[in-house]
Order: structure tokens, then sequence, then C-alpha cells
């Protein structure tokens, strides 16, 4: 907790424990009367003590502010307290995506053909690709998702796709 | 044919249709694919000599095999033309 008590509050403070006026400016030894009778009026358990602190203070927390008005005799200080406010964060749990398992398929790049040469495929048939042995240009999807690009190699005796290129959405499904 | 059939395949003959070639597929984890960035080389479940399903609109009407041809392009030789095809995921 801290306790912000500006330079005409403490005047006022002061000069109600004296009964008078203080130095124009505070001396050592009224500055710990000050101290002390902070301490007296906001102590929370004996054990509390404030330690004073000159200047101002950049809070680093979200904080709950209570503003002390005290007067009297024509006089009045200010105190202004602050806590930090525990944030009352509520946790909404998430389902845990990462073990979640997507199909993916390669595919070469859809191409044209005419009707009439489709009817004429039969066992035996040459279907000409794009692209040569090492550069197939493939399109990998995440079933339902984004298509990445890559192009078709062998690996260990089964067919891979080297990613070469960023995933973008598409609307097919 | 029925007498009150209106076209024939032959009328249709210019038509095109989009062809696609699938290599295979793969599970992962979404883990797995966020992880993905270039040169990431994903397995597919098929071997390499493996026949490829040939999809015309999405529709699976042949699978063959992936042959070189002599001037080094690639291409698919049919072996089995499906009579009734199936549906898979069409490409984009």
């Amino acid at each position: 907790m801290w306790c912000a008590l500006d330079a005409p509050s403490h005047r006022t403070l002061l000069e109600w424990i004296l009964d008078g006026p203080g130095a124009p400016t505070p001396t050592a030894v009224e500055r710990t009367i000050v101290s002390e009778c902070v301490d007296r009026l906001l102590a929370t358990s004996a054990d509390t003590r404030w330690r004073e602190s000159a200047g101002k203070i950049r809070l680093q927390h979200d904080v709950w502010q209570l503003a002390l008005e005290i007067s009297g005799e024509g006089a009045s200080a200010s105190l202004r307290l602050f806590t930090a406010a525990e944030a009352q964060v509520r946790v909404t749990p998430h389902p845990v995506l990462d073990d979640v398992p997507l199909e993916l398929r390669a595919w070469l790049r859809a191409f044209p053909v005419r009707l009439s040469d489709l009817a004429s495929w039969q066992r035996g048939t040459v279907i000409r690709l794009s692209g040569g042995v090492n550069d197939i240009p493939t399109q990998v999807r995440v079933v339902g998702g984004p298509v990445m690009f890559g192009t078709l190699g062998c690996t260990n005796g089964h067919r891979a796709i080297r990613l070469n290129g960023s995933a973008a959405r598409t609307g097919a499904r | 044919m029925s007498a009150n059939q209106m076209l024939t395949l032959a009328a249709l003959g210019d038509v095109e249709v989009s062809i696609a070639v699938t290599f295979g597929a793969s599970r992962c984890r979404v883990s797995d694919v966020l992880a993905f960035t270039e040169g990431t080389i994903v397995m597919l479940g098929a071997r390499a000599d493996a026949p490829v399903d040939v999809l015309v609109n999405g529709i699976a009407v042949a699978s063959g095999d992936i042959v070189e041809l002599d001037d080094g392009a690639l291409a698919v030789e049919i072996r089995d033309v499906r009579a009734a095809g199936s549906e898979v995921e069409n490409p984009a």
C-alpha cells in the first residue's frame, strides 16, 4: 500500500500535531513526526511500518485508490492511499489443439483436358504433366484448409514434398 | 441411349474439365503443421512406386504410374480406368 501526502497536507498534519506552524521547509525531525502520525493513522497491525519516500512514485500496477480527507480547525489534509489491485483474471479454458490430427494431401496442380480426350483414356495412355522429374510443382493442402506449395521428391522409399512456398488460404473444400 | 436424350458425349467433347493427380496423403498434428517452414519435408504415406490417382473435377477416374518421358518430362501412364469414380477432396 502506498500513501501519497502532498506538501500542504504534510504541513497541515504537522501544524495539528505541533499546535502551530512548522518550518517553511520541513526538517528531518518534523518529517519523522508526520511519518509517525501517518503510521498511527493507517497502521493495520503493530508490525506495519510506513517507509517514507519523497518525490513522485510511478506505480507499476493497476491500483485501487482511496482519498482520505481529514479536516479540522479550518484546515484539511488529504491522504491518498493506493493498493495494488489484484487482477481478477478469469482463465477461460481453451482446448489443447496441438495434438489434433490433420490430413494433408499432395496434388499436382490441376490442368484442363477436353472431355473428348478424356473419353479416349485407356490402360497405357500417357498423360504428360507439367514439370520435370525434379521440379514437379505440387500443392500440399491441409484438407479443408490452406494450401502450401512444394516439389515432389522421394525419401526413404516414400513420396515426400519439400515445401517452398508460404501457405495460402483458398475457398476450396 | 434414350430416344428423348438431347445430347451425346460427342457434343460435350470440347468441354474442358479439370484434371488433378494426387500423390498421396499423410496425417499430421496441428503443432506439426504450424511448425512448417520453407524447406520442410512432408512425408507422404504412399511409397514412391505406388500408383497415383487421376481425378476429374474431384472424381477419381483412373490410377496410373508416374513415368519419365524421353525429354525428361513427367507423365502418368494410365494403369486402370475406373468405371465408377469415387469423389475425393477436390483440389483447387
